[in-house]
């Protein structure tokens, strides 16, 4: 688990827990982000969930997960490869379509050079890979003065 | 034609810096390939055979006399002294060293030029009817359109990494002069009760596994475009398949899921975003940039007419190279790039230069790039063309062979690419040599050649009248051939994907075959018949017959 990331634009401590695979049994806590479908398993079984966020993978139905914004404090979307663009929409969806107003997280193979395009789909908060120098890649963010998109 | 603005022209400064910035990083160490292919992709640069090609994008084909003359000067500065017009409209230069690559697009920059996602898995150059704007058969300019379009996807967050590479075109004629049949998506303006809309196809496209596009809306408002084409790009980022290169363009999500449901997909998808309509008063701003101001009372003197009467070779290019035009006295001139035995589709340094002055002195300082590789002045008047046909004879550009064997298309093949598996130009200079006769070729009248030197299918084999697409045998360059395909264009009839019609032959036979094909042809036609139309008419068997008689002889004895 990274010790820092890029939230809001600025470099600052990790605070969230990726649990991408709930042991057996697990009752996660607030600041744990789990996969969707076990937290919908928990919530189902009456769990506190209370500050627990949500995993929800390229390939997986992001329709659920609109009744359960107001519950969330956090939706985090992998990139297994940087390519993978299939978040993107994930995260458009999330913040433009539905109005989420918590934190998207992008996690897994992201690096400096995608920023700026996550950025603009909605994430606002970044798990980098390891050896991305994050202080530099601070400067994705201010690259371009206007866009033709969302006015 | 569009001109930026300052937020356009700082936008695409604010690009080449970004990618100033990659290219030193890449050269520092500090991006491995696999992280720097993908962003050079975006800024148009592939790494080939050779040496990095560089592909520009000239949006909907529209070029002025300065961009043409910076052309020249990177052709001259950076490259070998040559440029390759594509069929997509743009040109590439492929003698590129990677660290230039940055002053070279500062250099586009200066008038108004980039090549910002001409290749990688993004939303890449929206291509156009050359004849936008003068056709006698259009509906609407669509060029305001295209552009909409352009500056919509230019560097779209959320389409920059689609599952594969995706193509836009457009018409607003009645014949269809952009191919858009073939397009991942295309747009075709439609009337319905005196009201302007666009049917809009998705899931054509060529390569391996060639696929004519559906209609996903048979009429779309004007003011819904950019939202039903944003529509079919989520639902083609979401689930389009990344697990297979070949099959992640979106021809296969349509197949795979049928045009009703994928229709479906994109209703569903578009109720989200309905709301947010196109302002047509962009629309009409946008269209002023378009409109030609040069027209004058009295373009036509009359010496045009006369020196046709009395110059076979001039009379020849008025036939085949100069076409009608929506106001009276006025031509539109179409530059051939095909002179038997050159490349198709390039120009040298002095060309770009000359075409440059030409667009000032006849055609208001613009041309436009076609999808059969060759140039076109819009707006010439009938005054102009006997002191414009003298122009071009001598810089070559007067072939007056557009729409036969002679005007072929070709991808650059071996020579240059790295995906290639064998030799194009060289097969495509033979073909033009061997029926360099004029009367020849006039003879065997209109026909589409179109040739590839590998599957991916830049040279649109697909959908020639004969399509030939080179392989790789053993190690052994041979070349499949193809009959009836069709862009669905002028002349064409119905858009079609060529049939393969036996075992692939050698290098040396292709010729050969290619004039027992047409051969063949004027056997069976049946008086002005084309070659496609015979082909239509009377199906492969005698073709094939024409082609592999003599090696199934051989082999029976």
């Amino acid at each position: 688990m990274p010790r820092e990331m890029i939230k809001d634009r600025q470099v600052t401590a990790a605070p969230w827990e990726l649990v991408t695979t709930l042991p057996e049994g697990a009752r996660p806590t607030a600041g744990q982000i789990v996969p969707l479908a076990d937290w919908l398993r928990l919530d189902a079984a009456g769990a506190d969930l209370d500050g627990v966020g949500v995993i929800v993978a390229g390939d997986e139905d992001l329709a659920p997960v609109r009744a359960l914004l107001a519950r969330l404090p956090v939706v985090a979307l992998p990139f297994p490869r940087f390519a993978d663009g299939r978040c993107y929409s994930h995260a458009r969806r999330l913040r433009a379509h539905w109005g989420f107003e918590g934190d998207i997280l992008a996690f897994g193979d992201v690096l400096r050079d995608q920023l700026l395009y996550m950025s603009r789909s909605g994430f606002n908060a970044f798990y980098l890979r390891e050896d991305q120098d994050l202080r530099a890649s601070l400067a994705a963010f201010s690259l371009y003065t206007e866009f033709y998109q969302y006015h | 034609m569009y001109r930026y603005t300052p937020m356009d022209a700082r936008f695409v400064r604010e690009r080449v810096a970004e990618f100033r910035d990659q290219v030193r990083r890449r050269l520092a160490g500090e991006l491995s390939e696999d992280e720097f292919r993908p962003l050079r992709l975006m800024n148009g640069l592939y790494l080939q055979r050779h040496a990095y090609m560089l592909r520009i994008a000239i949006p909907y084909g529209q070029l002025s006399s300065a961009q043409m003359r910076k052309l020249g000067y990177i052709a001259q500065r950076y490259d070998r002294g040559f440029g390759h017009f594509t069929t997509r409209q743009n040109i590439q230069f492929h003698w590129m060293a990677l660290e230039e690559v940055p002053d070279v697009l500062m250099h586009l920059a200066e008038v108004e030029m980039n090549a910002i996602q001409t290749s990688g898995n993004c939303v890449r150059n929206i291509t156009s009817d050359p004849f936008s704007g003068v056709a006698p058969d259009e509906l609407v300019d669509v060029r305001p359109y295209c552009e909409i379009l352009r500056q919509y996807f230019a560097l779209h967050p959320e389409f920059m990494y689609l599952p594969r590479k995706f193509k836009f075109a457009l018409t607003g004629a009645r014949e269809d002069r952009a191919a858009t049949c073939m397009h991942d998506v295309g747009i075709k303006a439609v009337l319905r009760d005196g009201q302007l809309g666009f049917e809009v196809s998705a899931g054509g496209g060529l390569g391996r596994t060639p696929r004519l596009g559906q209609v996903v809306r048979d009429f779309v408002p004007p003011e819904d475009l950019v939202s039903v084409s944003e529509a079919i790009l989520r639902v083609y980022n979401l689930y389009g398949r990344r697990d297979n290169k070949f099959k992640a363009r979106i021809k296969i999500l349509v197949g795979e899921l049928g045009i009703e449901r994928f229709r479906a997909e994109v209703d569903r998808e578009h109720a989200a975003i309905a709301h947010d309509k196109l302002d047509l008063a962009r629309v009409a701003e946008l269209q002023r940039y378009f409109e030609y101001d040069g027209y004058v009372a009295d373009p036509d003197d009359g010496s045009a007419a006369r020196r046709r009467a009395v110059d076979p070779d001039f009379d020849r290019w008025m036939t085949h190279n100069v076409q009608a035009h929506r106001v009276p006295g006025y031509h539109a001139v179409v530059l051939s790039l095909k002179p038997p035995g050159r490349p198709p589709g390039d120009l040298i340094t002095e060309q770009f230069y000359a075409v440059a002055d030409l667009m000032d002195r006849f055609n208001g300082g613009r041309c436009v790039t076609t999808y059969e590789q060759n140039l076109v002045l819009q707006d010439v008047r009938g005054a102009d063309l006997s002191e414009l046909y003298d122009a071009l004879r001598a810089l070559r550009l007067a072939s007056p062979n557009i729409g036969t064997i002679q005007d072929l298309i070709s991808c650059p093949g071996l020579d240059y690419c790295s995906l290639a598996n064998s030799s194009s130009i060289p097969v495509a200079q033979e073909i033009t040599e061997r029926f360099a006769d004029l009367d020849h070729a006039y003879e065997l009248g209109f026909i589409h050649l179109k040739m590839s030197g590998c599957i991916n299918a830049c040279g649109h084999h697909h959908m020639g009248h004969i399509g030939i697409l080179g392989i790789d045998k053993r190690g052994e360059e041979f070349y499949q051939l193809s009959l009836g395909g069709s862009a669905g264009g002028p002349g064409e009839g119905h858009p079609a994907i060529a049939e393969i019609i036996g075992p692939a032959v050698a290098r040396d036979q292709v010729v050969d075959s290619v004039e027992r094909l047409l051969d063949c042809y004027v056997e069976q036609r049946q008086g002005t018949e084309s070659f496609i139309q015979t082909v239509r008419r009377v199906g492969l068997t005698p073709f094939k017959a024409a082609v592999y008689a003599e090696r199934e002889a051989a082999r029976a004895a």
